[in-house]
């Protein structure tokens, strides 16, 4: 049977039927009811206001301009709270997108480097779709999260400004921090004269050993900008506070000190003993991605919150505003 | 893509229609109406609303509170009749007043902008 030849009836029923379906059962009936009647009487004045016979055409008419069942079973329910506001939205996609990302990659390397011939399937039928843990996780913060404000909404307080002195230094903190710094230096300088010096072969010596080019060439330079930075340290807690100038010497000597890593480890062993130089590798690696973190962290915090747009500054001939 | 001028309009129009729809529901609901006498009593005020929007609406506004409603069965199938309840009725007030407000802020606001053109070209 063709929907045109249809009987008006049928096609109302059908119709409400398929917005039930879309409705909490405890509404169902009682608006399917009423909506039925309605359409029948909306149809039966649109067939009088045209001087027509009822028909299938003009019932389907009717029905689409009414709107698609989704849409229809959307309208009768309240007005929800939504789970994730609006104001949420790109960053919750951001979360989902970079843990996602990084699952997988960790977990595809290690499914390429498996060498399995189906490595394609068992890794996305276990890392792959495993990974998809964490945006369920997310939702499911998400609805507590908004279950919460629901339940116990905002009273409405006062906006208070965050203001953050970005030049602040933690004095004792810095000075405990510099304690550190020479307490490990001075280990470090104690540890490598005593493995260079002593006579006794005992396993202690030949584990922290170091390899006589490493102390040649590369140690001075290590010292040398241990030596800058604890000057810089000491510069920053006497002042009190972060300037410029030592600010622009930190963000120098952090760029410096991965260059310097890099240079540590492509240029030969550290320690003479496999054992130690291995995991020595593993330390100063992780230290350089540390370190560029660090970086790329203070130089976004750094950034200017507020700046002219292209538009205003061409309009100034460049100068600030 | 690019909204047309022709579709940009259509949604303020909408937006600005969407905003009063409550007001003129309620205020056709101080005596009982069922849905379509209700759609054509709006109509033939000139505030033609979708029965896909006032159908609904209804039920809404009852779930808020705003509105009473029964079931009547009189000349013609059974009906549900919609009138304001007590909440309603107070709420109608207040948006009324609410409303001349508005309407004679913002006839202020049209008027000085179109003395102020005619101004200019003279």
């Amino acid at each position: 049977m063709s929907v045109q030849s249809a009987k008006p009836d049928d096609l109302i029923e059908a119709y409400v039927t398929d917005v039930m379906k879309r409705l909490p059962m405890r509404q169902r009936n009682d608006v399917g009811f009423e909506l039925r009647a309605l359409l029948m009487e909306e149809l039966s004045g649109r067939a009088a206001d045209g001087g027509r016979l009822l028909d299938g055409a003009m019932t389907l008419e009717l029905l689409r301009a009414f709107g698609h069942p989704d849409d229809v079973a959307a309208r009768y329910h309240p007005v929800g709270i939504p789970v994730i506001p609006a104001n949420g939205t790109r960053m919750f996609a951001w979360l989902t997108f970079v843990g996602i990302a990084l699952q997988w990659a960790v977990s595809l390397p290690t499914a390429i480097g498996s060498g399995e011939p189906n490595w394609v399937g068992r890794w996305w039928l276990t890392g792959g779709l495993g990974a998809l843990w964490w945006p369920g996780l997310l939702v499911t913060l998400t609805m507590i999260a908004a279950f919460i404000r629901q339940r116990w909404p905002a009273k409405g307080e006062a906006w208070s400004p965050k203001l953050v002195d970005r030049g602040y230094v933690n004095r004792p903190l810095f000075l405990l921090g510099l304690v550190a710094a020479l307490a490990g230096i001075g280990l470090w300088v104690a540890l490598a004269w005593w493995a260079t010096t002593t006579t006794a072969d005992t396993p202690l010596a030949r584990v922290f050993a170091f390899e006589a080019d490493f102390l040649a060439t590369r140690a001075p330079v290590v010292l040398l900008y241990w030596a800058i930075n604890i000057v810089l340290m000491g510069v920053v807690i006497s002042e009190g506070r972060w300037r410029r100038l030592t600010r622009r010497i930190d963000v120098g000597l952090k760029l410096a000190c991965c260059i310097m890593l890099a240079w540590i480890l492509f240029s030969g062993n550290v320690f003479v003993a496999e054992t130690t130089n291995g995991p020595a590798v593993g330390i100063l690696s992780l230290l350089i991605v540390v370190v560029l973190a660090d970086l790329g962290w203070k130089l976004w915090r750094g950034r200017k919150q507020i700046y002219v747009p292209k538009d205003v500054a061409a309009q100034h001939g460049g100068r600030p505003c | 893509m690019a909204d047309t001028p022709d579709d940009v309009s259509a949604k303020l129009e909408q937006e600005l229609r969407r905003g009063i729809i409550v007001l003129a529901t309620l205020s056709q609901l101080r005596q009982p109406q069922y849905g379509y006498s209700l759609r054509q009593a709006l109509a033939a005020r000139g505030m033609s609303i979708e029965e896909g929007t006032l159908y609904p609406l209804l039920r809404r506004l009852e779930s808020q509170g705003l509105l009473a409603s029964e079931w009547r069965i009189e000349d013609g199938p059974p009906r549900r009749y919609y009138t304001l309840s007590p909440h309603g009725e107070t709420l109608f007030a207040s948006l009324t007043q609410s409303w001349r407000g508005l309407v004679g802020i913002v006839d202020g606001l049209i008027d000085d902008e179109h003395s102020n053109r005619k101004r200019a070209v003279t």
